[in-house]
């Protein structure tokens, strides 16, 4: 093993020997693999691994251990040397574990999923595996749709894992105890609450394509329920944070003040499968930030959520925070600001230094397309947030946008660079002094998700999307000051097919994975001409899952997976996007009755009322 | 107050990089609650450096580091242990004078021990170490940051011995002059992939002699 970490670029990726890390005996205990399918400094990065590793490990009967991608380096040494996927830890092959479990964050990482399996030696088909075998299992945002993977998927956890994950160690250990076979296992894990087991389900598809029904085979729920948290008790939060030795990604303490989203927004499927909002109070977080810090020697917190700013004690947090940690240099960092006044106050409360730039998102460049997609944000809201931030003496912003929106029209792709360019000169526009500032706009093309009002709605066609691209490049290289950037249009239609995409994807992740796609998220790995190869070779239409209407009634893949969100409101939803109507905050005082507190055992719950 | 304090970095430590040390460092002292200082200015960094760097992969029984703190800390090592991962050690720790240089600018030489040589690998250094220690000028092409460049590298070398079945070898480091291992080794087209190689000791230097870092603070402030 060392004579291999001294021939790749990275070796501190696969240590296992991190601040920490937990080795436990493996005998007698639940083995879990925790795996995330992009590379080191991408997985660590993530709170919600750190914190089913910490849920596991707090087990005295399971050990969990992580694994991520190898780097392409890591990965060619491997495969000539026949060294199976192993997790950090104990250096053992995953395929020994009891259960291997993905997370599935983005549709872009599903390659190398199926790339780690290959890796670990274990059969990529769930049905060709043996019983000694790991149970192969998925959970996070993607799982709520996760038909492209049901091939490879044993079960798929749905929602907030930290009690589910528990219930199924123990739910397989007892199996385990009992000799029960790998089909049985499965059986009883199906009995769960949240837990979905992909081959207990047939679909029957229609004529054209579509899906006539999804059919329970046997005694398991016709639609499986998120786990969703009652509250977030601080018993789940990982004080003991595994602290990496190389630069990752985010590489400080992560601090969850709440989960969930009140706003809304039309496109985003985060704000409708987290909900309801569940703050944790700022007695907990300032004990847990305390404790984390003392553990893991982090110099650096970032107070993550949704929407930082929403937060309903978020002054009196940020003056405590600073008050406490100051004295020791811990720097606090506010991932995502909204684009009001108030949120810059609370920037520069926290931020010394100004020359990160200021990030906000107005996500569509006029009132009427904004309107549509429940983005509450006016003009006037956003330049004097920017124009306060210019008399802070801030001296760039950037802008992020979406192209390809619902009734978005050449008018909409225009105020996007209107908007821009009174940024810039927010403080001309407000009559004050100042000078101009440097603006860059950001321009993701729209991917329609499962579980969102968008979910009928086509995506614009790659050709569409490139000349809207095309027609802001002409706008913008008018004017200095304003920067554009977008991604490939290629990378998004790949994603939208993938997240609305049903079983009959498994045959082309398979191909693609044959063609030797992995790193998909990566551009010096990506490879648009191999893919379409794949879907070809699987004789799959792709543009039947990107950019096809979807009528009303139209059975989804996802229907039988629920978030807890009513299919009907969602269409409601939709209805007023249309009309332009907005859909105000939920808030104690008004909801809109969008089905998860009604259907599930949780609540909105704020830190201050 | 100033210190440094030595440590030993092996095992898995060894694939952790040289620039990633310091945050590693950092993240240590914090733990260990060592009340550090930190820099002036907009984003205020603490007052840490690390005398010399090591290559990836490569034993250090002789990395220092030196420190600066707000405080007196007379149990350092003592604090510093508990926090320390697996594969580090702190070896000593010596309060420094503040009017002594930055350690960084001080070091001269470094020691190496080069194990796990092959029988054919010894007898070829055997018959080419004396003639290569008694030339003046031997050229030989290494690695620098902008690409290769030809140097005369004897002058580097301060002694090369085989001893205790290791090649023993004290080569110019520092900012002044440096010479790596592997550039020397090359002079005897020895493949080091299946070599252990390991950092030894550090030298400052003093009125022509060398000293150790610590040797080098007793013999200066003893009095
Ligand atoms: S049911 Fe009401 S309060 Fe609960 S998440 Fe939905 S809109 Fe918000």
């Amino acid at each position: 093993m060392q004579e291999i970490l001294r021939l790749v670029e990275k070796p501190a990726r696969y240590l296992g020997n991190e601040w920490n890390a937990v080795h436990k005996d493996h005998e007698g205990r639940v083995t879990i693999a925790l795996a995330f399918p992009d590379v080191y400094e991408i997985g660590m990065s993530h709170l919600g691994l750190q914190i089913l590793y910490h849920v596991a490990n707090q087990r005295d009967d399971t050990v969990a251990e992580r694994v991520y991608a190898p780097w392409t380096d890591m990965e060619e040494q491997m495969r000539q040397r026949n060294i199976p996927l192993f997790a950090l830890e104990s250096q053992r092959p995953v395929r020994e574990f009891d259960l291997l479990g993905f997370t599935l964050q983005y549709e872009m990482s599903f390659s190398n999923i199926i790339n780690m399996l290959d890796l670990a030696q274990i059969p990529l088909l769930a049905k060709d595996r043996g019983e000694d075998d790991p149970l192969v299992m998925a959970g996070g945002p993607c799982a709520y749709n996760p038909e492209p993977l049901a091939d490879f998927l044993d079960f798929v956890v749905l929602g907030e894992a930290e009690q589910a994950l528990s219930d199924v160690i123990e739910v397989y250990a007892e199996a385990k105890a009992q000799g029960l076979d790998r089909y049985n296992t499965l059986l009883a894990l199906s009995r769960v609450p949240g837990v979905y087991v992909p081959s207990f389900y047939q679909v029957h598809y229609n004529g054209d394509g579509t899906i006539a029904g999804v059919e329970p085979i046997g005694d398991v729920p016709p639609v499986v329920y998120k786990r969703v948290l009652a509250d977030l008790d601080p018993q789940f939060y990982p004080t003991e944070p595994v602290v990496p030795f190389l630069g990752t990604v985010h590489d400080r303490l992560m601090l969850e003040i709440f989960r969930g989203c009140t706003r809304g927004c039309r496109f985003c499927q985060a704000g409708m499968i987290y909900r309801p909002v569940r703050e944790r109070n700022r007695q907990d977080l300032l004990a847990l930030a305390q404790a984390a810090l003392k553990a893991s020697g982090h110099n650096e917190v970032s107070l993550m959520s949704l929407s930082t700013m929403d937060y309903s004690d978020l002054s009196n947090l940020l003056d405590e925070f600073l008050d406490r940690f100051s004295c020791d240099h811990i720097r606090l960092s506010l991932p995502s600001l909204r684009a009001d006044s108030f949120s810059v106050e609370q920037a520069m409360k926290v931020q010394q230094s100004r020359r990160g730039g200021l990030t906000l998102a107005p996500e569509a460049g006029s009132q009427r397309l904004r309107n549509v997609i429940n983005k509450q944000v006016t003009e006037d809201d956003l330049l004097r947030a920017v124009a306060s931030a210019q008399a802070e003496g801030w001296q760039s912003v950037k802008l992020y946008f979406m192209i390809g929106l619902p009734t978005e029209t050449n008018e909409d792709l225009e105020g996007i660079y209107e908007l821009a360019r009174k940024a810039a000169w927010a403080h001309r526009y407000l009559g004050v002094q100042g000078k101009p500032l440097n603006v860059t706009v950001s321009a993701a093309a729209f991917v329609p998700k499962a579980w969102t009002p968008f979910q009928w709605e086509p995506q614009d066609s790659m050709y569409l999307l490139e000349e809207k691209q095309r027609l802001l490049r002409n706008l913008f290289s008018r004017e200095r000051r304003l920067k554009l950037n977008y991604h490939g249009a290629e990378l998004s239609f790949l994603e939208a097919i993938f997240a609305r995409g049903d079983r009959r994807l498994g045959a082309v992740l398979l191909a693609a994975h044959r063609r030797g796609c992995r790193f998909d998220g990566w551009s010096e790995h990506f490879s648009f001409a191999k893919w379409m190869q794949a879907f070809a070779d699987a004789e799959v239409d792709p543009t039947f899952y990107a950019n096809r209407h979807r009528r009303r009634e139209e059975v989804f893949p996802w229907d039988h997976l629920s978030p807890g969100v009513d299919k009907e409101w969602l269409w409601q939803e939709r209805e007023a996007a249309w009309r332009q109507d907005t859909t105000v905050d939920c808030r104690p005082t008004y909801c809109s009755v969008c089905g998860v507190c009604q259907q599930l055992p949780t609540q909105i719950q704020l830190a201050k009322e | 107050m100033k210190y440094w304090l030595r440590y030993s970095k092996s095992g898995l430590m060894r694939f952790v990089g040289h620039l990633d040390m310091l945050q590693t460092w950092e993240r240590i002292l914090r733990r260990a609650g060592i009340p550090l200082t930190f820099s002036q200015g907009f984003s205020p960094r603490p007052l840490l450096s690390l005398a010399a760097p090591l290559p990836v992969g490569m034993s250090s029984y002789a990395e220092y580091l030196e420190l600066e703190t707000r405080e007196e800390v007379p149990a350092l090592t003592k604090m510093v242990t508990p926090a320390l991962p697996q594969g580090m050690e702190v070896l000593g720790a010596v309060r420094v004078p503040t009017d002594v240089k930055a350690l960084m600018g001080l070091i001269r030489y470094a020691d190496y021990k080069v194990e796990d040589l092959g029988p054919e690998q010894w007898t070829c250094l055997e018959q080419q170490l004396s003639s290569f220690l008694d030339k003046e000028v031997v050229l030989q092409e290494v690695k620098r940051k902008g690409g290769a460049s030809t140097i005369n590298i004897r002058p580097l070398v301060a002694s090369a011995r085989l001893e205790d079945g290791a090649l023993q070898l004290r080569l110019a480091t520092g900012s002044t002059a440096n010479l790596r291992v592997e550039d020397f080794l090359n002079q005897f087209s020895l493949a080091h992939a299946n070599l252990t190689i390991s950092r030894r000791e550090l030298y400052l230097e003093k009125e022509g002699q060398l000293f150790t870092p610590f040797e080098y603070i007793t013999c200066s402030y003893s009095r």
